[in-house]
């Protein structure tokens, strides 16, 4: 019975500091870096529509005291602006096998 | 003698430098040839309706009544209408027949010029203030260009200074883009004459043979870099700006794919 309280609070008080650590401060962060992976792959024309559509929404949110749901789109603008990023580096290797062959 | 070797040297470089756009062009026709050996490949100039018996039907009719004749009149008046200094667009292009010579690369400006941007130049070195790319006189410009210069044949190269943004246009054709990871080469070369959302694909050669398009869905008369963005957006990539050099870069490179073929502008399109 102990152990399971322990465990409790324990849980509880991981949640707590989650909770904590999502601020607006965290999250604009995070939306800033989203934007700079996303100015970068838009440098390297391999920028993609749903990153800029993303970023919008979770500013819209933040905008709006929906913490969570700013925190949830900006991790996904994130995630896609990392990929675009990516998909430019691979593309540089991997473009010329596309070329026919003469 | 060591002066004959030179000469001989700078010739093999010059020729080695240009050889690669005309490999690159044969092997690109060629593809084309053997994946559509009943087609012409000046055929493809007709796009989509090159590829599919009952579009094309539909649209050589829609081709009796041309969507686009009241853009190449248009246009032929604003070309035929004079700057302030008392000059015109027929100083800088002649009867208008000259866009088979377009794009090229200009060396002291080390950028690929387009019809437009020529049309653009033309204007300012008259003092007149350039136009919006994404505007309609640019555009009916174009359209009488492009309809004065029908059936002359697409005539340009590709000379050493020009390699690298050649190489860039063709980089950009072949490199996959968007949430989607196509490359223009995925749909308009091994998937051409295949169906997206009751589309048929066009081949690449001759894709730019018949610019600018009216286009129903526009509801105008609209140009190739137009397209581009539609294209870019249709696999969720960000589209460029008209005129963009990359954009620029990705016609020079499309354009020689499609050199000797003749020019068919305006066209009309679903
Ligand atoms: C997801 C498939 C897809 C990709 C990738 C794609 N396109 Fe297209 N494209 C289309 C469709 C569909 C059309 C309309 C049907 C047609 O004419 O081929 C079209 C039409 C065009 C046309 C007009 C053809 C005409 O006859 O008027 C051009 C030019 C063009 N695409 C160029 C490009 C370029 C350049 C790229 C790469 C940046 C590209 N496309 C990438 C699907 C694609």
């Amino acid at each position: 019975m102990n152990r399971l309280i322990a465990l409790f609070s324990l849980l509880l008080v991981c949640a707590l500091t989650q909770a904590d650590q999502l601020n607006v401060d965290s999250v604009s962060e995070q939306i800033r870096e989203a934007e700079s992976f996303h100015d970068e792959a838009r440098s390297l024309t391999h920028s993609w529509v749903i990153t800029a559509r993303l970023i919008e929404e979770a500013k819209a949110a933040l905008a709006d005291d929906q913490l969570m749901r700013a925190d949830e789109l900006s991790k996904r603008a994130l995630r896609t602006a990392l990929a675009s990023v990516s998909q430019s580096i691979r593309e540089k290797e991997v473009w010329r096998n596309r070329i026919p062959s003469s | 003698m060591t002066r004959a070797t030179a000469f001989l040297v700078a010739l093999l470089a010059a020729a080695g430098a240009s050889a690669e756009p005309e490999s690159d062009r044969q092997a690109f026709v060629r593809y084309f040839e053997q994946r559509f050996p009943d087609v012409e490949v000046s055929a493809h100039v007709d796009g989509a309706y090159a590829l599919n018996e009952q579009t094309r039907e539909q649209w050589l009719a829609m081709e009796d009544f041309p969507p686009y004749e009241f853009s190449v009149d248009d246009g032929e008046v604003l070309f035929g209408a004079s700057f302030k200094d008392g000059s015109g667009y027929q100083d800088c292009f002649g009867d208008g027949n000259v866009k088979q010579h377009f794009p090229y690369f200009d060396d002291d400006r080390q950028t690929v010029v387009t019809l437009e941007v020529a049309i653009n130049d033309c204007r300012k070195a008259s003092g007149e203030e350039p136009l919006a790319y994404d505007g309609e006189d640019i555009a009916l410009l174009a359209a009488f260009i492009a309809f004065a210069s029908r059936d002359s044949l697409i005539d340009i190269d590709v000379p050493p200074g020009g390699l690298a943004a050649y190489e860039a246009g063709k980089e950009y054709y072949y490199s996959r883009r968007g949430q989607l990871n196509f490359s223009c080469s995925h749909c308009h070369m091994q998937m051409s004459g295949m169906k997206l959302r009751a589309e048929t694909l066009s081949a690449s050669v001759g894709q730019v043979t018949h610019w600018p398009v009216y286009r129903f869905k526009w509801q105008e008369i609209g140009p190739l870099h137009r397209r581009f963005v539609e294209c870019n957006e249709q696999v969720g990539a960000e589209g460029l700006d008209y005129q963009s050099e990359t954009y620029r870069n990705l016609e020079y490179f499309l354009t020689y794919m499609s050199r000797g073929l003749p020019l068919n502008g305006p066209a009309s399109r679903k």
